[in-house]
């Protein structure tokens, strides 16, 4: 979400000079513009998000909204700019995005870096651009929001953040996130379980896992035998769509009458900062001596500043959230249920042309998530008939290649983001 | 012996056809027909893909959602979303038009009356104004892509409200 401001920008982490007040309101303002998506697919517009009425159900009128405008200045970002007319299509990502990015412990290893910049001196020497990350971080994400603003989650009822997120989490998808509790909350265990998990009922998608790891493998048949014309051919569009479709109803369940939409806006937007942070050798990157050529590899080094280790998938985790993101949405928007095309998953527009963007994106996801789960996808049984034969050895190994052994953070992962 | 059969001459043929069969000459003349397509400007008639396969346009199309998709979420290398509103039947474009922009596609619902509509019209990077003639101001439009002289899927614009209610209430 903030990832797709910066962008904007001349240089993407100049979105950290920015006031926290113009960010907080921005992000005000992609609530009230999704409207403007245009109708993908053809399912009726803001449909995915489990009612078309769900914007205008909870954004602020708009003469309200117009009494205080981001006016986030691209070439002066402490500036304000008088806005113009602005309607350009933006949606923000799918909660999956926030569910990746933050099983790397990205969201504990910051917690801890701010803790130290506020509390004392003990990462030496920060410059003032990095002590301006440390106000709008904290700002947007270690307190409550403003009070009647669209990411404003916080209440009396709900106090903590991780126990947020990890119910929506729980509820979309029946994930856990891979490392431990924080702390903060009083409520991380005991006898009744986990407080992100009481009171869910029968809401939680306890098949998501198992349906998408089904489509995946689904999905590689078709890859496999895309340029096939003379054997047998086990690929099954409609068995495809069929799956997409379960999973079309199964994340719709979850959002009937427009719920976790806000939510979702506001985890994906926090996670969304931490990335960022991340994604380049942003000015606390460079103060904390973590610069390296990959988001997970800067994150190992910031890890180790302050004693913690991140998720030893992490390079996955990262690559996969963008990708997963458009997928689940795409999904949800019904593009590949049957009567649909579910079959331009893994077929090229032109038989034996050039791979779709969408071909290249779904191969690279499943290489990526059978990488960071662990869940062999790219292996087949053989479909010739007769008495069953051993499985055929998979074509490439389970996890992705990844440069040498690196920092001993990322490799000695056992604590999993979790404070040593 | 049947005689549906032409018996030459200038007496004009009696062939009788069978009405399944008239119907399938006719789809397959459609098919042939929808790989033409007329030259911009100068009328003349050229095929949409005189070398290799037609690419299969339901496919075509969800790729291209995706591609829309990725636009909205901000991907690099997508589509990138534009600003844009309506000005009578037009659509004016707030932020530049890519350089190479040559056509867009506009969609819109249309009317109960009219069904949906799809109009090609020429973009023009110097004059960032979308000038439609099927797509009335009653119309509201669902979606507006632009493509190079390629047909390189370049940017899209938002959704768009009627700018006139006809519906009476």
């Amino acid at each position: 979400m903030y990832r797709h401001l910066a962008a904007k920008f001349a240089s993407p982490s100049d979105l950290f000079l920015v006031h926290p007040l113009q960010l907080s309101r921005w992000l005000e303002t992609a609530w009230a513009a999704a409207p403007n998506v245009p109708v993908i697919g053809t399912t009726p517009a803001l449909a995915q998000l489990g009612s078309p009425t769900v914007i205008a159900d909870f954004d602020m009128p708009e003469a309200l909204l117009k009494t205080l405008e981001p006016g986030v200045n691209l070439a002066r970002p402490g500036d304000f700019t008088p806005p113009g007319r602005q309607n350009t299509p933006l949606l923000w990502d799918h909660l999956i995005y926030a569910y990746l990015v933050e099983s790397t412990g990205i969201y504990e290893i910051l917690a801890k870096i701010l803790t130290r910049i506020v509390r004392g001196e003990t990462l030496g020497r920060l410059r003032p651009e990095t002590l301006q990350w440390a106000r709008v971080m904290e700002e947007l994400l270690f307190r409550a929001q403003p009070n009647f603003s669209i990411a404003g989650l916080h209440s009396s009822l709900r106090r903590d953040g991780d126990c947020r997120r990890r119910n929506a989490y729980w509820r979309m998808f029946a994930f856990d996130l891979p490392h431990p509790m924080s702390a903060s909350c009083g409520c991380a265990g005991g006898a009744s379980g986990p407080c992100w998990k009481a009171d869910v009922g029968n809401g939680v998608n306890t098949a998501f896992a198992s349906r998408l790891n089904e489509l995946f493998t689904q999905v590689w048949t078709g890859f496999e035998n895309k340029a096939n014309q003379v054997g047998a051919n086990a690929t099954d569009a409609q068995y495809v769509g069929l799956l997409a479709e379960a999973l079309d109803d199964m994340l719709g369940n979850r959002r009937q009458g427009g719920l976790l939409a806000r939510e979702e806006l506001s985890f994906v937007a926090g996670l969304s900062l931490c990335h960022l942070t991340v994604e380049f050798d942003t000015p606390l990157v460079q103060d904390l001596q973590a610069t390296a050529t990959s988001p997970a590899e800067r994150l190992a080094k910031l890890g180790e500043r302050v004693g913690m280790t991140p998720a030893p998938r992490s390079r996955e985790l990262f690559e996969l959230a963008e990708p997963m993101s458009s997928l689940l949405w795409g999904i949800e928007l019904g593009l590949f249920n049957p009567g649909a095309a579910p079959e331009s998953l893994y077929l090229p527009n032109v038989p034996n042309g050039p791979p779709t963007t969408l071909n290249i994106e779904v191969n690279r996801i499943i290489d990526l998530w059978q990488s960071a789960t662990g869940t062999r996808i790219k292996t087949t049984m053989p479909y010739a008939s007769g008495v069953p034969a051993a499985p055929r050895p998979p074509a490439q190994p389970l996890r992705v290649p990844t440069p040498a052994p690196g920092p001993p953070a990322l490799a000695a992962a056992s604590t999993n983001g979790h404070r040593t | 012996m049947a005689t549906n059969k032409s018996t030459g001459g200038s007496t004009p043929s009696t062939i009788a056809l069978d009405a399944d069969l008239a119907a399938r000459l006719v789809a397959a003349l459609e098919t042939i027909g929808s790989a033409i397509d007329s030259g911009q400007g100068n009328g003349t008639r050229a095929l949409a893909h005189p070398t290799g396969p037609v690419p299969d346009p339901v496919r075509s199309r969800a790729a291209r959602d995706y591609d829309v998709l990725r636009g909205v979420l901000g991907r690099a290398g997508a589509p990138h979303g534009l600003s844009m509103h309506r000005d009578k039947t037009d659509i004016v474009v707030d932020n530049p038009l890519p350089v190479s922009a040559t056509y867009a596609i506009v969609e819109s619902p249309g009317t109960p009356s009219s069904g949906p509509v799809a109009e090609r019209v020429i973009a023009d990077p110097t004059v960032n104004r979308l000038n439609l003639d099927e797509i009335t101001q009653d119309m509201s439009i669902s979606r507006v892509e632009v493509f190079d002289c390629d047909g390189r899927f370049l940017a899209f614009g938002p959704s768009l409200l009627a700018t006139i209610d006809f519906s009476g209430e």
